[in-house]
């Protein structure tokens, strides 16, 4: 449960950006509010009309411990994606600039940690070899929908998961694969529609309604109060939320590690986008070989850490697993890439669902 | 759309190029150039024919890393105890390396004597099969003239590890590769970390901790129409006879890197514990599920080595080198203390390993890692006999030990009697410390 304290620091914090102040009656209506609901929110509850500006989503593990996380509201609204030519740094494939138009979504405000992503495999980590194609479609098709315990899950990995890190550092070395299958336990669990952001709207949250090159302005020397990256990360990951959010109040959107989005990748796609300008909601290419990770990591250079700048896996990251075929769950030793969690919100209930399906 | 790799190679210059960053590998690239005089296939041939010793999935990775250190690499010939699996390997490498597998199906073999038919029809083995086999094939391999690569465990009993040593030096004696799949050794980060440990980083070693603890073994369910044997082979982790158990398996790396660390020295004397509490259903045939091992060095220095394969437990894969001066973390690349480093840069082991292999196999003078292969292991096999006897064993009395698991490998046949049989309730006896004999 959350304390009193925290909530009105969050009230505080989330409309504090906006010049808005916070009285007594609205805390108190958001209190009642909040006895009523599976999770706490913060913002305006009380007010009926839109979403809460964030709410804290809270999970309990199998062994009874219970892991929290935070998600912010990310207001719809329409951004240029890509890069502008000459952007120092820039790769062909940032471009060309085209127009997208977001629809509002919560994303988590940190990287999923290392002890989220715990619960998650030990919930659901499975000793029996990958089953083949054909028994495992068989499979799938047997699992009652929302039922957690029928979930298939990874296989144990190679090595050590956390590769040495502490609970709260960001979770890595996972698939996209792997990933994806994450956020179906997470829904499965909460009964909220939890999934990765698409690469569309990465940019735009972690561009946070700005047009510059790293979202805070342009210049590199500010970054290190915003993101652990090759000058100053020590070649480690750090610990979530350390950093300065930006001002839609996410984390760590650059650096750290790596975030896995949805879309796959293709040198192509801001072409065949452009093409389609402005574009709701993009997905990305319909069909590929790989996905598209984003925002840099402790081991990237400045320009790596743009918000226009983009990665997608390469065949290295598969070089931890000495096997063939290649585990569909790990990527053994790469502790630069992870993820966070997005959730859509229903466009009728115009709030975040209740949890009750 | 699809798109390929290829394409966003060509378009983007990457952060990470992980393979062919050494240069090694780029000596493998233009080894075409160079002098193939040494070699054992036909002069004026660029072609070296590789056959592969067990279709597992390491195996099948390493083939594919073969054909990735020499493009005149051919998979010419597979064997495994079941065909299937040599054809879902085979097929997988065809997508993956195209027309460098040519192995057509009358040279895919299968049973027991498979090997003898992969080693005729090639000029490197890679050996990756139940680990009982190691030493056995890579002597037939040598016998024959045939250049090695042979994934660790390097035996899994003092008897099978003595014949890997003499394989080895027969294989120095023919001017034939011997390469180990002990990767540590090829690690260029673990290399230099281990470099400086030596030059005096840390002071001198004091102990080390090793630690290999994380969930278990693939689980494969009982197929229907498969012998005993069949049975035993298919799941080849579960069964002592086969695969040597944990700390042989795999604690093996963990002890080669602290072996390393104290200059290629091996321990007088260890103790071990060990037993079974989460696997002790009959699938998990007759290994236990968690060991720990003590070992001392004549220094006084000290091991402490820890291996378990449970799911939901605490996990670590790490080697912790503790120095008068500091502390290393060998996996990490990383030196506290006295003095602070860090390792930057990526490799990856695995690959190197055969971009030495075949840029040797074309160029010369052959590598031989027969030294530390042979010492390695025997340390993970006296540590294995102490956590099954409950009592301490010696260095000096794990060499004299002619002990093995039976049968011999070359007794081996198909359709014989399992060497361990389950008892009336399915389950599989397992070694009793304090009453278990070995050596």
């Amino acid at each position: 449960m959350l304390t009193w304290n925290w909530f009105t620091y969050s009230v505080k914090k989330a409309w504090g950006k906006h010049g808005l102040k916070v009285n007594r009656g609205v805390k108190h209506l958001a209190l009642a509010v909040l006895s009523l609901i599976a999770f706490q929110c913060w913002g305006a509850p009380g007010e009926a009309q839109g979403p809460a500006k964030g709410y804290t989503e809270t999970v309990t593990t199998k062994s009874g411990e219970k892991v929290s996380f935070k998600m912010v509201l990310i207001p719809g609204g329409t951004f240029l994606m890509g890069s502008p030519e000459g952007e120092p740094g820039r790769k062909d494939d940032e471009g060309p600039q085209h127009k997208v138009r977001i629809d509002q979504f919560y994303l988590c405000t940190t990287e999923t940690t290392i002890e989220l992503f715990l619960a998650y495999y030990y919930e659901t980590v499975s000793a029996k070899k990958d089953f083949t194609e054909v028994e495992e479609a068989k499979k799938e098709a047997e699992q009652v929908a929302n039922d957690v315990d029928a979930m298939t899950g990874p296989t144990p990995v190679y090595g050590d998961m956390t590769m040495g890190y502490g609970k709260t550092h960001p979770a890595i070395g996972m698939t996209w694969h792997n990933a994806m299958n994450f956020c179906e336990w997470l829904s499965r669990k909460t009964g909220r529609k939890y999934r990765l952001p698409t690469e569309a709207e990465w940019e735009y949250a972690c561009r946070a309604g700005a047009t510059n090159v790293f979202g805070f302005g342009n210049d590199p020397n500010q970054l290190a109060e915003f993101a652990w990256y090759k000058t100053n990360s020590d070649g480690e990951t750090h610990e979530v939320g350390k950093k300065k959010t930006n001002v839609w109040g996410l984390y760590d959107m650059l650096g750290n590690v790596s975030e896995w989005v949805y879309d796959f990748y293709s040198p192509q796609a801001y072409k065949d986008a452009a093409n389609n300008s402005p574009a709701t909601n993009l997905r990305g290419p319909t069909a590929g070989k790989v996905h598209v990770a984003r925002g840099g990591d402790y081991t990237s250079p400045i320009e790596d850490m743009r918000c226009a700048a983009r990665t997608f896996e390469e065949e290295g990251w598969r070089s931890g697993d000495p096997q063939i075929p290649k585990s569909k769950w790990w990527l053994p030793g790469m502790d630069f890439i992870g993820f966070r969690a997005a959730m859509s919100i229903d466009p009728n209930a115009g709030k975040p669902n209740d949890g009750q399906k | 759309m699809a798109h390929s790799n290829e394409s966003k190679k060509e378009t983007r210059t990457t952060r990470r190029d992980f393979l062919k960053t050494s240069t090694l590998a780029a000596s493998a690239a233009v080894s075409g150039a160079l002098d193939v005089s040494r070699s054992v296939f036909a002069a004026g041939s660029d072609t070296i024919r590789v056959g592969v010793i067990g279709c597992g999935g390491r195996n099948a990775g390493a083939a594919a890393q073969a054909l990735t250190a020499d493009s005149g690499a051919r998979l010419a010939a597979m064997c495994d105890i079941f065909m299937d699996r040599v054809k879902e390997k085979r097929q997988l490498l065809k997508e993956q390396k195209g027309s460098q597998v040519t192995v057509d199906d009358d040279h895919c073999f299968t049973g027991f004597d498979g090997y003898k038919h992969v080693i005729e029809s090639s000029d490197v083995v890679l050996i990756a099969n139940a680990a009982k086999f190691h030493p056995f094939h890579a002597m037939a391999a040598v016998e024959a003239g045939k250049h090695v690569f042979v994934e660790k465990p390097h035996g899994i009993d003092p008897a099978g590890v003595k014949l890997m040593q003499r394989a080895s030096e027969l294989a120095k004696q023919k001017g034939l590769c011997f390469v180990s799949g002990l990767h540590s050794r090829y690690h260029t980060g673990y290399a230099e970390t281990v470099q400086r440990i030596h030059d005096g980083a840390i002071g001198d070693v004091v102990a080390i901790e090793e630690n290999f603890l994380r969930g278990p073994y693939g689980v494969i369910e009982r197929k229907q129409g498969l012998s005993e044997v069949e049975w035993q082979c298919s799941t080849q982790y579960h069964f002592r006879w086969l695969s040597g158990d944990d700390v042989v398996q795999s604690l093996v790396h963990n002890l080669d890197r602290s072996s390393w660390v104290m200059r290629n020295q091996a321990p007088v004397k260890c103790h071990g514990l060990g037993g079974r509490s989460s696997m002790t259903e009959p699938i998990y045939g007759d290994v236990f599920d968690h060991h720990s091992v003590v070992y001392e060095f004549e220094s006084g220095a000290l091991i402490y080595a820890f291996c378990r394969t449970t799911n939901g437990c605490y996990d670590s894969s790490s080697s912790i080198i503790l120095g008068s001066k500091g502390k290393a973390d060998i996996m990490r690349c990383r030196i506290w203390g006295e003095t602070n480093w860090r390792w930057e840069g990526r490799c990856d082991p695995y690959q190197r390993e055969h971009d030495v292999l075949f840029a040797a196999i074309r160029s010369g003078p052959p590598v031989n890692n027969g030294d530390y292969m042979a010492r390695s292991t025997m340390i993970s096999v006296m540590g294995q006999i102490s956590c099954y006897t409950g009592r301490e064993v010696t260095w000096e009395q794990v060499n004299k030990s002619d002990f093995y698991y039976p049968p011999k490998p070359e007794e081996c046949r198909d359709g014989m009697e399992p060497p361990v049989k389950a008892g009336a309730d399915g389950s599989y006896p397992v070694p009793k410390p304090g009453f278990t004999q070995m050596i």
